[in-house]
Order: C-alpha cells, then structure tokens, then sequence
C-alpha cells in the first residue's frame, strides 16, 4: 500500500525535484565557466550561497506541491475514502519530501566541493568547513526544520500559498523560540551549578536542543497532518477563532444584486478576490523579515551579508507578487470561464497585472524606505559611487523579478509550481544580468527592454493563455511535428524569456560594433611604412630609469628630510646645491636624485633661495630633455615620456611662480635679481624645444602604437588580464597602450578586442593630428572626443574615469605658459640690460 | 424564415494520425432543436469545439450565425449560451457573486433573468460553487449560459452524471428556449431525453455523418424486421431498401432496414425457409447502436459511396 | 389532466398525445369549454419538443375536438364528445383486431378465442357491474 503512496507523490514532486536539481546543475556550469574565464573568489563566494538556497527552495516547495497539488485536483478527499490509515498518506509525503531533499543536498555537496576544493585558495569562505561532515551537518539541519515547519503549514491552511507564506513567521518564530530555550537551559542550568559554560558543555546544549526542535517540528507536522487527514472534509481549517455559520435545513435562496458591473469593475474585482489577501500576506512577511534582519545587525556577521540577505528577500517577495499574477486563474483551469464566454484577452491582461501590482509599488515605497533608514542609522551605508544609483539598481532588479515571474505563472502546469520555477529562472536571469554588468555597467538600464519584452510576452499570450483548457481533450497519435511545436504557446513563452534575455546585450553589443571607429587603413599602412623605434624598456619588468619609476612622487621617497632640516643653514644649502649640481652634471638621470627630492627642495626653499630653486629645476629641465631625446631615439617609452612632461611643466610653473613673486622682494637688490634673470635665461636654453618636444611626443605615440600592435592578446586566468609573454624574455607585461594597461573586459571578449583595435588606432590618429596642427585647447571637440576614447579603452569598470595622461600637457595652455615664462624673462633681462645700461 | 444557425460544409479535422471529423457538412435550420449524436470519441466535441472557434478546421467551412467560426470565435462566443461538459466556473464564487460577476458580459437584462432562472432551479444562496453539489453546479452554468438569451445554446453532454431531477430541469430549460424560438444545439448520450425533445437528428460514426435528418422522418423510415426460419442454416434473402445490419439468433435473423417498402414480404412470397416475418418501427437506440456497433455484420454496404441518410436544409 | 408519454414506443409522441386528449374527452375528464395548457407551458411540463406539442394540437384541431380562442389559447369543443368517443372505439377496434391476429398466428384455434373472450367479458363486466353499484 505505501509503495504505491510513495509512487504517487514522487511523481507529484518529481517536476520541482528537477527544476531544484537543473538549478544546482545550472549553478555548477556558470561558475565553472566564470572560473575558467577568471579567478576570482569573489564569484565562488557570490555563488556559494545559491548552492545552499537550492535546497532549501525544494525545502519549502515540496510540501506545498504535495498537499497543495492534491488540495487542486480534489484528490485529498478521494484518497480520504480509501481504505488506509491517515498515517500512511502521511508517512509516504514525508519519506518523499525528506528522500527529495537528501537528494538535493547530496547533488549540491558532489559539485560544490570538487570546485571549492580546486579553485578556492585562500580560505576565506571557511570552505573546508563546509565540506566536512560537520559543517554540512550544520546547513543541513535547518533545510530538515524548514521541511517539518512547511509541513506543518501546508497541513493547516487550505490555500497552498497561504501555506507557503505563512512558513515565514513560522521559522521566524522557531527561531526565537529554540535561541530562548538555549538560553534559558544554557545559563538558567548551568548558573544553577554555579559554572560558566564550557565550549563542549555548550555544543553538547546546543546539539540537544537542536535535536528536540527538529523533533518538536516533526510532531507538529504531524499533528496537523491527523487533523487534516483524519478530520470530518467540510469543516473550515483555519484557526478554531472563525466560527462556524450553523447549517441550516432550510437554505436561503439566491439573493438578487441589482445593479450592473462594467466589465473593468467586474474584472478587478475578481482579481482582488483572488490576490488581494496573499499578496498582503507576501508583503507582510517580507516586512517582518528585512525587519528582523535589520534589527539584528549587531551579530558577528558581515555587513555584506546583511546587505545581500536584504535584497533577497526583497527581490523574493517581488518575485513571489509577480507570481500572483495569473496564479488565480490557473488554479483548477477557471481561466476557461472567459473563453467561454468570449471576454477580450486585453482587458483581462492588465486587469490580471493591477493589483499585483499596486503591490509590488508598496513593496518599492518599503525598498525605499528600508534602504534610507538603514543608511541613516546603522553602519550599513549604501555602497558604490552614489546611492541614487543602488535605488535605481534596486528597482529595476524588482522589475526584472516581477516581470519573470509573471510569465512563468502563465504557463506553469501546476499554479504552485509557479512559486518555485520563478526563483530558479530568476536566479539564471540574474546571473546573466551580473555576468553582463560585469562588462558593461550600462546594462542595467538596458535590462528595461527585458521588462517591457516580458509584459509584452503575458499580453500577446493572454489569448491562447484563456483558451487553454489544461487537458486536451482529444488525444493525438505521435510524436508532434517541429511546426506544431513551433505553435505550442508554451514554447513561444520560452522563446520570450530567451529573447528577453538576449535582447539588452545584442542591444549593446549592436550599439557599441555600431559606435566603433572606422578603420583608416590607408593611414595604417603610411604608419606601418615608416616605423619609429621602440623603446626596449618594460612597463612591468625592469624600467631604465629606475629611480623615476620605483621613486614615485611623494614625500615617502625623498630622504632629504632625514639629511636636512628645513634648509635653514648656510652648511645644509651648499650640501644640497652640490647635490643638484651633480646630478645635473650626471650621466645617469636619477641617479642619486629622485623626483621626490626635487620636490621637497622646492617645497622647503623660500623664493629667497634663487640658487636652489634654479638647481633644483634645472635638474628637472636636464632630465626632461634627456628623456625627451632618449624617446626620440628609442631609449626610453611613452610612460617616461609622462614624466619628462610633468616635470618640465612643473619646472616652468615654479620658474614662473619664482618670477612673478621675486621681482617685488628684489626691488632692493639688482644684483640679486641680475644674477636671477641671467640664471633663468641659462635655463631657457636648456629647455626642450619646440620640435624636440613635438618629436618625441609623436615618437612616443607611434611607439606605443607599434607595442600595442605587436602585444598578442593572451588571457591569463589567473590573474584575469591580459598578459604577453615577449619573445626572449620571460617578463609578463599587460597589452598595454601608452604603457597602460587595456581594461580586462576587452581581452574576454572576442569582438571587444577588434574594438579596442580600432579605438587604438582612432586614438592615436588623433593625437597625432593634434600635434601636426595647432595645440588643441582643453576643452575643444578634439580633446574631449580623444579623451572619451581613452576612457572606454582604459578605463576599470568601477573605478572612477582616469584622465588621458597627455591631456594637461599636450595642449595649448601648457605652451602658454612656456611662453609667458619666455616673455617675462626677455623683460626682465631686456630691462636688467637697460638697467646695466643705464647704469 | 427557416435560415441556418449553424452551417457546416465539407468540414474536416484530423489531430496527427487521428481523424476526428470525415468531410462532414450539415445545417442546423433555426428555432430547432437539434440532436448530434455519437460514440465517446466519435467527433461530436471536436465539432462543437469547431464551431465556437476553439479548433480550426483542416478543411471546409463552418459559420455560426453568419460569421466564420475560424475567424470571429468570440464574437460566436459572445452571442450564443454555451454549455460545455465540465463548465469552468469560479468555485470561490456563490451564486449571487457569479451572477453579478457575469453581468458585467452582457446587457442589462442578464441579472435579472439570471436571478429568475436560478431561483426556478433552487439554487442555495450565500454558498461557494465548490460547496455545491454536481446538480446545483451544472444549473448554475445552465443559468449562466441562458440568462442573456442567446439566439443559439450549445450544451454538449450537459446532463452526463447528474440525477433524474437535474436533467428534467435541464431539459424543461431547452424547452422553453426551443418555445420561444431559440435555437439549441445538444449533444448528448441519453437517447431518451433526446428522442422528447429532438426536432433533428445527426448522428456521427467515427468522424463520418451518418444521419442527419428530423426525428420523425428517421423513426418513421426505419423498421426492423424479424423473420423465424425453420433451419437455422438456411439462408433469406435481404429484404428490400436500405439494409444497415444483419444478425442472427438461432432460427431468426433480423435487420435494421430503412426505406422499407409497403410491399417487403413479396421477397419472401417464395422462400418456403421463412416462416414468420414481422416489421416494426425502431427506436432510436436501436437505430443508433445499428449505426454504431462496429461488430455488427453490414452485409453489401460499400459505406464510401453511401451519402448522409436524410436530406439537410439546403 | 396528466399525460403519459412513452417516447420510445411504436406510436410517435404526438399521436400519443392525441389519443391521450381524446380518450379524456370521451372519458369525461375534458369537458366542452375546458382551456387546454397553451403549447409552451405543455412542452415545458411534459419536456417534449414544443413543434410536437404544436403538431398535435393541429390534428386535434383538424378532428375539430379542439378549437381555437382568438388571444387565449385552444379550448375543447363543446360538441367534441361524440367524435372522441368514436375514436377511443376505433382504438379499441384496432387493438382487438392487433390481438386477434396475434392469436391466430400464435396457433390458438377460433374456439379458444371464443371461449377465453366470453370467460374475460362476463368478469370484467361483473366487477364494472359491482364498481358502478359500490
């Protein structure tokens, strides 16, 4: 008799067993993929937690199809009639419900743990707990809880999501109940004996207690299941508080409603009927929870966690709202009743979405909510660049969750199966959404189209959704055609889901192959015929001017401060001017020098101090020019480059800053700023001119043209970049441009790669028509088109916009100053002369 | 005035390898009412479901009240009462709250007639459909599908499982309708309520008409007739018309004729076999199961080239 | 009065229900200037189809047993008996007939008949004799 019990519920759960079973297989595949393509522990950490929400998802879904299903067809009150004991029917759901889930979990724990065991390095995630027994144990306890308690509920109420929602406060208060309990016996016992807990007198407590609530759970859903099972069919099953209308043995007859409904009225009516109250229900429930999470921030648990629990069980109540949707009219095939009667599929479309929807606005105003109280007052704070950004995030995410969810519920078979197909299409949607976002943060608002594709999907398909009559009535020989199936309105929703997804990434991918520059080869081939040299230097590896690179411009690498103090003393000034004059007089640039001593020279010397300043910027005009002229024969690169043109422009800011300051202090001594003019004029001969400087800036450019064209794009998974082995020399370098490296996303994607090509070479056509002609004003067309180009090619994703590292200099405001400089030295020497000559 | 409700012509429909409907064409004239008969399977639902525009036809034409049923399935649905087998109704709904739900559909008068109509049929009031028996249910839908007066009612096996009661009021209901000049349109198994109200007659035999003539016609056109042999391995000739069974019982053999002339015995003025011929007129049952028996012995019936017995309104 | 319609049997439903009006008239049971139920409310009571119910009203009102009240209905005519009367003897003429030949091509001799129907009509008119005087 139970064999028979048995096969009949397996084959009841057996759709969600499968759809729970593709959703772990499903995760495995997208990680392992993710993985092959980068390493990253932040993806197994994302991921790791859907593995054990699978479970769980078949935890609480199992039972409500068992019971719930049963409640549809009518068929719990058939096998009511049959001779068998209540315990069996009983027994046979939950050896079904307990084997199903035994079953998931063991499928979670064979993927998980040979990808945990491969990839994850560090142990972050505490994985090796987590695959021990123990551990396991730990997570599989509660899914066996939340199987007893789901039971339970589906057992009392009638309706199957009744049911399902009502397992919410239930665990909620489990929960509170068993952290009482530990307590109450924990210390009430053991301050009784006078002793502080010991860490295995406390497991030994905590298993007990684990143990005795399972057990609790267990015989409530027991209870329950006698009551439902064995009890006299008709009586009302909810809490013994209603009460009972009497029967009577003379039935009043039908009343007579006057008045007349337009069809909206009527429409909304019925679905108000038919929702209004589990929608509350779902509303309440994700309210009393995000409440309860939030009030327990003070656990040891990461603020992330808290974040990311928030969230979804927000998108799950948006999902389950979605899932209302038609929910109403699927259930036992009602729908029919309108195709019966030939009402118009439109009306009944949006009349379906209205009040879920007005919901699911309720549950945005609490989103809203929730999100502004959290960052007000707790230590949670809206992450990312700005928070109007998270809001907007947030809520497309529930629009995407709602606008799936209703789909599924059109056209699952069974209308509770609706609860659970939505969340693991969900979960493969967001994945592909995360996935996406990862490359392209637009995508977000492209995800709109997604929305308007789904609703599109529910309004087209409404006809064939209420002529539907479930079983076909007439049966078919055969296996069906492909066009037949092509028909089947089904396979049209699933088509609807694809292109939903499909759409926003063709949609940004069209328009980014769209907006890609056109190939100039004419102007390639003139390039490729008159190579310039290439430097031979690294970016990565070993820099000829170490001490330019490997001493960066701060403070911390200047050692002067340890040698000098302040610069007061005649000994101190003449030591460091001897310095300056010795490496002016070096071979090597930056030999003993570096830019940070520079600059703490000129930050530390009044404008009193001529001679310094002057050494000190000479040092820095020398090592301009020198590595101007080491570009131009292909000694140093295009990131050198940078340096050479950051210094001389700081050395004329400060010439001109001495300048402008000095004459009013030197009014008083003419020799003093003779001995200035004549110093600066010196200068002026030293620094680069202006063909040298547009040399080496075109050299620089057509170099690392060259490099960039000559780097292969290799993708490195471990380091999730782009990384070129050259020939020779076993130094990894990052394909670089300008000696930057180019953004990740271009080297995974094939078709990004031909575009970072072109943007390369649009780029550096820019440039180098910039400075062939006149030097482009900052903010002219030219220099912010070049500057939006950089962007794309280099820029991170999340990483606010870097600048062109040749826009200060490379422009017109940067010779002016040159000039200015010139200018005002001319004057004065020209009026020191005159002074001379007067004199 | 005797247009048709109901136009079929040359209507085929297969599902894969299955043929459900056999070049079928008929013609329901209106203010009849009109029987379709058949075997589970036969093709009477895949008919009705052509004609409220749920299938479309592979082949031919069907129009119900001058409108193409391929094309303008629910504006049909609109305009005509229609009473499938298991009729989809709201259970969460009483009586009063489908009533006025439905309302909403059709003209002002629906509530009122609607109200009547369930009172008449002693509807419990206040209680949901699904706490109502299968009787009360089905009146519920009866009522629903009457209550705006369509010029047509489809009811397809509306009476299937409820008790001797339910399908009086049913049948009282078609009445009336057919009374008032209405049009009905029933399939069904119960010959018997059939043969009170029929006006027409089709009878369907594996996707093929049979039959499509009025009641009268075809019970008057068709005998039986019983001749006792001496041997029972002697053999009779057939007596003259349309034979449509034969059988034989020991020493009698009897055949389901139609066409029978006045003058049948001269067969077997001669025959000194047989000894007692006897002739009366057929029931319907009978008539049907000699259509429908597909054991039974057909004797020289080439069944392709034998139209449809009985004329159509055309 | 009540009607009782066997609709699977040998005579069609509306000869039925002529004969059944006939009879009732011969038997008294439809008096002259009676109002007989209007075609509507008879096919509903007795769940026929209203064009039989119409059809027999017609023969009756071409065996002039029942005529026609402009805005009323049909009522029995008053001179009805006679006819009606009749024809309940021409039904019981063709049942003897039917009963006879069944008889005689059963096998049973004249003098069977004779004899079982001299022994029927001598009981049958005993108890009528004694039902009429009680």
């Amino acid at each position: 008799m139970i064999r028979q019990l048995l096969w009949k519920d397996a084959m009841t759960v057996r759709v969600l067993l499968l759809t729970v079973l593709v959703g772990i297989f499903g995760t495995t595949a997208c990680v392992l993929v993710l993985l092959l393509m980068m390493r990253h522990d932040g993806v197994l950490a994302f991921l790791v937690s859907f593995w054990f929400l699978m479970p769980y998802l078949f935890a609480i879904g199992a039972p409500a199809i068992l019971i719930g299903n049963e409640e549809a067809q009518g068929s719990l009150s058939w096998l009511k009639t049959l001779p068998m004991r209540w315990q069996s029917i009983a027994d046979a759901k939950i050896l079904v419900a307990v084997a199903g889930l035994i079953i998931c979990w063991i499928a979670s724990w064979l993927f998980m743990t040979p990808l945990c065991l491969l990839f994850s390095e560090n142990h972050t995630l505490h994985v090796s707990e987590m695959i021990r027994l123990g551990g396991f144990a730990l997570l599989v306890y509660p899914s066996l809880v939340l199987l007893c308690l789901s039971f339970a509920t589906a057992y009392l109420f009638r309706s199957p999501v009744a049911g399902l929602v009502a397992v919410v406060p239930l665990i909620g208060g489990f929960i509170c109940l068993s952290a009482l309990l530990e307590r109450l016996v924990l210390i009430g016992q053991l301050q009784y004996y006078g002793d502080l807990p010991t860490p295995s007198q406390r497991e030994s407590v905590t298993l007990v207690v684990a143990l005795l609530g399972l057990l609790c759970a267990w015989c409530l859903q027991r209870m329950l299941a006698k009551r439902r099972l064995n009890g006299v069919s008709g009586r009302s099953s909810i809490l013994p508080l209603y009460i009972r209308k009497p029967d009577l043995a003379y039935q009043p007859g039908v009343a007579f409603i006057p008045g007349r409904p337009s069809v909206v009225t009527a429409l909304l009516w019925q679905q108000r009927r038919q929702c209004l109250y589990l929608g509350l229900l779902i509303l309440g429930m994700c309210v009393i929870a995000v409440l309860f999470v939030l009030l327990d921030l003070s656990t040891s648990w990461s603020i992330d966690f808290w974040v990311s629990t928030v969230r979804l069980l927000l998108a799950m109540a948006a999902i389950w709202l979605g899932s209302l949707v038609f929910y109403g009219d699927n259930f036992r095939n009602q729908r029919h009743y309108f195709a019966e009667r030939g009402v118009r599929p439109n009306v009944i479309w949006w009349t379906r979405l209205s009040v879920p929807a007005l919901l699911w606005f309720l549950l945005f105003v609490w989103m809203l909510l929730v999100h502004f109280f959290a960052s007000r007052y707790s230590a949670w704070d809206t992450k990312g660049p700005s928070p109007l950004n998270e809001f907007a995030k947030m809520t497309i995410l529930m629009m995407l969750c709602f606008a799936f969810s209703q789909l599924v519920s059109q056209w699952t078979r069974r209308p509770v199966q609706a609860f659970f197909a939505a969340p693991v299409l969900m979960f493969f949607a967001y994945l592909q959404l995360k996935s996406c976002v990862m490359f392209y943060p637009g995508y977000v608002w492209w995800s709109m189209s997604s929305v308007l594709i789904l609703l599109f999907a529910t309004w087209q398909l409404t006809g064939p959704w209420i002529e539907n009559k479930g079983s076909n009535g007439s049966y078919k020989y055969g296996k069906p055609r492909f066009t037949e199936l092509l028909k089947k309105p089904k396979v049209q929703a699933g088509g609807y889901v694809l292109l939903a997804l499909a759409v926003p990434a063709i949609a940004i991918v069209s328009l980014r192959v769209a907006r890609t520059p056109a190939l100039r080869s004419q102007w390639r081939e003139t390039l490729l015929a008159n190579p310039v040299a290439e430097p031979k230097t690294y970016f990565n590896g070993r820099a000829i001017v170490p001490s330019l690179h490997l001493k960066t411009f701060g403070y911390s690498d200047s050692d002067f401060s340890e040698r000098f103090t302040d610069l007061l003393n005649e000994n101190e000034k003449n030591e460091c001017l001897q310095l300056l004059h010795d490496e002016i007089a070096a071979a090597e640039i930056g030999e003993d020098l570096s830019i940070g001593d520079i600059l703490w020279v000129l930050e530390h010397t009044s404008d009193m101090d001529v001679e310094l300043r002057l050494a000190a910027n000479e040092v820095w005009i020398t090592w301009a020019s020198r590595i101007r002229r080491g570009v131009c024969e292909g000694e140093f690169s295009s990131r050198d480059l940078m340096v050479a043109e950051t210094i001389e422009s700081r050395a004329v800011t400060s010439l001109l800053g001495t300048l402008q300051t000095n004459p009013v202090v030197l009014q008083d001594s003419e020799e003093a700023s003779r001995e200035m003019a004549s110093g600066i004029n010196k200068l002026l001969e030293k620094i680069p001119s202006a063909d040298l400087r547009r040399e080496s800036r075109r050299v620089a450019l057509v170099a690392a043209w060259q490099i960039y064209n000559r780097q292969k794009w290799v993708w490195d998974r471990r380091e999730g970049q782009t990384y070129v082995v050259n020939p020779g020399d076993l130094q990894y370098e990052a394909k670089n441009y300008l000696g930057y490296p180019i953004a990740s996303r271009y080297a995974a994607i094939p078709y990004e790669r031909w575009r970072a090509d072109r943007i390369v070479d649009e780029l550096t056509f820019l440039l180098l028509r910039d400075l062939e002609g006149q030097p482009v004003a900052l903010e002219g067309n030219s220099a912010k088109k070049s500057l939006r180009l950089w962007r794309e090619l280099i820029a991170p994703v999340d990483y606010p916009v870097s600048q062109l590292p040749t826009r200060p200099y490379w422009t017109r405001a940067n010779d002016e100053r040159l000039e200015q400089l010139k200018s005002k030295v001319a004057k004065l020497v020209l009026s020191d002369e005159d002074n001379l000559s007067e004199d | 005035m005797n247009e048709s409700v109901i136009s079929l012509q040359n209507v085929s429909k297969s599902f894969r390898q299955n043929r459900a409907l056999d070049d079928v064409s008929l013609e329901v004239p209106s203010g009849t009412v009109f029987a379709l008969l058949g075997e589970n399977g036969a093709g009477k639902t895949t008919l009705i479901r052509i004609l409220t525009g749920f299938l479309k036809a592979d082949q031919g034409s069907a129009t119900v009240l001058g409108q193409s049923c391929a094309k303008s399935g629910i504006e049909i649905r609109r305009r005509i009462g229609y009473v499938s087998d298991n009729p989809a109704m709201y259970e969460w709904m009483t009586a009063e709250e489908i009533g006025w739900f439905t309302s909403a559909f059709y003209d002002e008068g629906f509530s009122l007639r609607y109200h009547e109509l369930v009172t008449g049929f002693d509807v419990p009031g206040g209680v949901k459909l699904k706490n109502m028996s299968k009787g009360q249910r089905a009146k519920v839908a009866l009522a629903l599908a009457t209550a705006h007066n369509p010029e047509l009612l489809i009811l397809d096996e509306p009476t299937s499982g409820l008790d001797p009661m339910v399908r009086r009021q049913f049948l009282e209901s078609m009445v009336d309708l057919a009374a008032l000049g209405q049009t009905v349109l029933l399939s069904s198994h119960q010959i018997s309520e059939v043969e009170r109200v029929a006006d027409w007659v089709a009878i369907l035999v594996q996707g093929q008409l049979k039959v499509v003539q009025s009641l009268e016609d075809l019970k008057n056109n068709t005998s039986i007739v019983t001749a006792t042999m001496d041997d029972s391995s002697a053999t009779l000739p057939l007596p003259p018309g349309q034979v449509l069974t034969e059988s034989q019982n020991a020493r009698q053999m009897r055949w389901v004729v139609q066409g029978l002339p006045d003058e049948w015995r001269n067969v077997y003025a001669g025959n000194a076999g047989a000894k007692e011929l006897k002739s009366q007129t057929a029931t319907l049952e009978e008539i049907f199961v000699a259509l429908c028996d597909p054991r039974a012995n057909r004797p020289a019936v080439d069944s392709d080239s034998v139209a449809p017995i009985g004329s159509t309104m055309s | 009065m009540y009607f009782s319609i066997d609709p699977n049997g040998e005579v069609p439903i509306y000869e039925q229900i002529v004969r059944q009006v006939k009879l009732a008239v011969a038997d008294g049971v439809l008096v002259g200037g009676q109002m007989v139920p209007s075609v509507r409310q008879l096919s509903k009571d007795l769940a026929i189809n209203p064009n039989t119910i119409a059809r027999a009203y017609q023969e009756l009102q071409t065996d002039l047993v029942l005529e026609s009240l402009r805005g009323r209905g049909m009522v029995v005519r008053r001179d009805s008996v006679n006819r009606c009367t009749k024809a309940r003897n021409l039904l019981v003429a063709d049942a003897v007939r039917r009963v006879l030949a069944d008889a005689l091509a059963g096998g049973m001799s004249p003098d069977e008949l004779r004899d079982l129907f001299e022994c029927e009509l001598a009981q049958q008119a005993a108890t009528n004799g004694r039902e009429k005087t009680s």
